[in-house]
């Protein structure tokens, strides 16, 4: 009897078991059959997150267009916060001056780093040290890569800091932020660059980011001493030059010109910028593919190759006796805009992929609005208030481009350090004014991407890479980069 | 009665191990289990932020991802060479050491060294061997041949194998010592008067009596394979020659940009096939086992 018992718990188990297993496979048959749905779906155009993200708001307008996001100003009262990594005087400035005008709004400025980075040594001395483990730029990112995943993230976060901005964004991280501006009138191209708000939207003509500041660097500069003795230049007619244009016409100069001691610029530099520019370029997010210009970089290369061999001055060459024909220099705008009106240099705006003129993002201060924030209009206000000429025109507002007013505030500002007349600034005005007109496109460039195209053209420029091998391997990690 | 009298004393006898076990339970379901049951609920959305249900898509997709399918593939290429490999020559030196007696501590301790080294020293170590002007390179200059770029090439996986084997050989070497001395040695006496020679004996005796040790030192070797991704991370980085592209440089790297979703799926494919090999495993074991009892 007991026996039989035992018998019957054991055969009881077991079925339990078989059981267990068959509601297992009917749940993998469910997923199974959701899933082909999803696949079913493929076959239209696949809705990137994004866009499904930013479909349900606003409301419809007034013409009854169905879809159609619209925004209204909201009621100035509430709270909104937003993170900075550093540098942040002007941003609390500028909260205060908001609150001042709204004084039912609140808003909350989160610095990560508020240290500095000039260190004194043991003789008293000032110096520019690395910022201590725990507050880079590395674990700044980690934090907000944390705070994005839990839902804590600040409603409106800096993109400018090194983000993988092409990633989150596919993610639907950022609001878009069309609707929002299209909304605003008080944003236009009497008061505002737009072309620089058309320079960071979207290959489908979104926009996440609001950029605050910009600059015109890079510039393409020509020594005016060389271009006077040769009689070799750019044009005046021509405003923005390719890096293969302005190569050609350097080496023209290099061999007409029999008085001057003359080399190029160190060309990794000059190279290895471009080549993480067509990197950035060749990343595709929504496709998740990479669609890199080969025979592009193939030309950039080719272009390192031909510089190597132009890059030392002669033995004994004295420092001031020595010219190049051409440079991409590293000074503000405003410093190369003197030198042009001095008659040093002839001045010339960088053009990229034989079109586009770039705006260099580190220069940049750029915004965005956390999707999931309960404040996008707030926030929006806010940004707009950031981008007035009121703050703009701020002394401590970090470079500026965006506002007109603004820009030549700072110009002015910056002309007067160098003792400049009014005459002189006007024209340093219309200098800068005309190179920010030109920018007509922009790229993020995450940290990420800048350290694989750095390594694989470090690799060619040591000659550890062939042309087609150091390319081979960008495109490999490129993909390797969007697939993980 | 008779059978639930039985569960009561088996309880009874347990209670001290299941309290003493109970705080590393605890600890292990805390850390472990329980997150990865939880965070299963992103292999079925679309991603960490937009927390949409798509079924089992991000397993498909996964299949579809070439770095994925890489990484599976070198995982298993390591695993094939570098497991079989290690295990003879510790077989093999075991042997020698059983043979050399009290030197042969010595000789076990010199073995065990590279177990205890930081994983970091050991790939600042080898990095030196196989750089491009390392002492490898140096050697095969000084013969005349020109030796190959060994992180940046297909030859990536041979150095690999190489860390690999250095740094586990003593560990399986001391797991052969002990499995080796627990052979009686009447086995051997009796194939001795049965005439057989030396390769009959290690063929009927020593391996059919290590056979239990063979398993446990397969499954040993099989998780540390998994751990060379510290060293290849120390020397590569993230972004290593596609040839040392490992399963885990994916999911490390899927963690680092968010994409969970492939992340998770991942280490669930992962988990299963680790769990399907270890518990094949067993039960090859359990079948050998018995038959060796019989």
């Amino acid at each position: 009897m007991k026996a039989r018992k035992e018998v019957y718990y054991i055969m009881k188990r077991k079925l339990r078991l078989r059981e267990s297993y068959l509601y297992l496979i009917i749940i993998i048959m469910i997923f199974s059959m959701t899933a082909c749905k999803s696949k079913n779906n493929r076959g239209e155009k696949d809705k990137s997150p994004v866009e499904e993200n930013s479909g349900d708001l606003g409301a419809v307008d007034e013409s009854g267009e169905k879809g159609k996001k619209v925004y209204i100003k909201p009621e100035m009262k509430g709270e909104i916060s937003i993170n900075v990594y550093d540098n942040a005087e002007w941003l609390e400035t500028a909260a205060k001056l908001f609150t001042d005008k709204y004084p039912e709004m609140k808003v909350n400025v989160h610095v990560f780093y508020n240290g500095t980075d000039i260190n004194i040594s043991e003789n008293g001395s000032e110096y520019s040290g690395s910022r201590p483990a725990g507050e880079t730029r590395e674990d700044y990112i980690a934090q907000l890569n944390n705070q994005l995943l839990s839902g804590n993230a600040d409603d409106i976060i800096l993109t400018s800091t090194g983000l993988a901005l092409g990633k989150l964004i596919h993610m639907g991280v950022f609001e878009d932020l069309s609707h929002y501006l299209e909304g605003s009138e008080e944003i236009n191209s009497d008061h505002y660059y737009m072309n620089i708000f058309d320079a960071y939207r979207t290959k489908k003509g979104k926009l996440y980011q609001m950029p605050l500041a910009a600059t015109a660097i890079p510039l393409i500069t020509f020594d005016k001493t060389l271009i006077n003795e040769t009689g070799i230049g750019p044009g005046e007619e021509i405003k923005s030059l390719s890096l293969r244009e302005a190569l050609n016409l350097g080496k023209d100069i290099y061999h007409a010109s029999e008085s001057m001691t003359i080399y190029f610029e160190d060309p990794r530099s000059l190279i290895g910028n471009y080549f993480t520019k067509i990197a950035v370029a060749g990343i595709d997010y929504e496709a998740n593919k990479v669609v890199v210009n080969k025979e592009e970089l193939l030309e950039l290369l080719s272009i390192y190759d031909e510089l190597k061999d132009y890059d030392a001055p002669p033995m004994g060459a004295a420092y001031d006796e020595v010219h190049v024909p051409f440079k991409i220099p590293y000074q503000s705008d405003v410093e190369i805009a003197i030198r042009e009106l001095e008659g040093e240099i002839k001045t010339l705006q960088y053009k990229h992929d034989g079109e586009e003129v770039y705006l260099s993002p580190y220069y940049s201060v750029d915004f965005g609005i956390n999707s999931k924030s309960k404040n996008k209009e707030l926030s929006w206000e806010f940004l707009k208030f950031l981008a007035s000429e009121e703050i703009q025109t701020l002394p401590s507002f970090p470079n500026a481009g965006i506002n007109k007013k603004g820009l030549e505030a700072r110009v002015r500002g910056k002309a007067s350090e160098y003792n400049q007349n009014e005459d002189k600034i006007k024209q340093i005005i219309g200098l800068v004014d005309g190179w920010t007109s030109q920018i007509t496109a922009y790229k993020d460039e995450d940290t990420d991407i800048i350290q694989i195209s750095e390594s694989v053209f470090n690799d060619f420029a040591e000659g550890n890479l062939t042309s087609q091998e150091a390319i081979d391997k960008l495109i490999h990690l490129l993909e390797q980069y969007i697939s993980e | 009665m008779l059978y639930k009298k039985k569960d009561k004393n088996k309880i009874k006898t347990n209670i001290f191990p299941i309290i003493a076990l109970f705080s590393s339970i605890v600890g292990f379901a805390f850390f472990y289990l329980i997150p990865f049951v939880v965070s299963l609920v992103y292999a079925f959305t679309k991603n960490p932020i937009q927390f949409k249900f798509v079924g089992f898509r991000n397993f498909i997709d996964l299949f579809h991802n070439k770095f994925f399918i890489l990484g599976l593939k070198n995982t298993f290429i390591f695993m094939v060479f570098a497991i079989p490999i290690s295990m003879i020559t510790s077989l093999l030196l075991s042997m020698a050491i059983k043979k050399l007696g009290r030197l042969g501590n010595i000789f076990t301790i010199i073995f065990l060294i590279p177990l205890i080294l930081p994983s970091a020293s050991i790939a600042r170590f080898w990095m030196q061997i196989f750089d491009n002007n390392g002492a490898i390179n140096s050697i095969l200059k000084y013969i005349g041949i020109e030796g190959p770029m060994w992180f940046s090439s297909k030859y990536a996986m041979v150095v690999l194998v190489i860390i690999y084997i250095w740094k586990n050989i003593g560990y399986n070497t001391v797991l052969f010592l002990a499995g080796l001395y627990g052979i009686p040695k009447e086995y051997y006496n009796c194939a001795d008067v049965f005439g057989a020679n030396n390769r009959q004996k290690f063929y009927h005796v020593t391996m059919v009596y290590l056979t239990p040790s063979f398993f446990l030192i397969f499954i040993m070797s099989f998780v540390n394979s998994f751990k060379i991704f510290r060293e290849v991370y120390f020397i590569q980085g993230s972004h290593p020659h596609e040839s040392i592209y490992l399963l885990q440089h994916f999911v490390n790297s899927t963690l680092l940009s968010l994409h969970y979703h492939k992340l998770v799926s991942a280490v669930y494919i992962l988990t299963i096939i680790i769990v399907a090999i270890v518990i094949r495993t067993f039960t090859l074991e359990n079948y050998y086992a018995k038959n060796l009892m019989d």
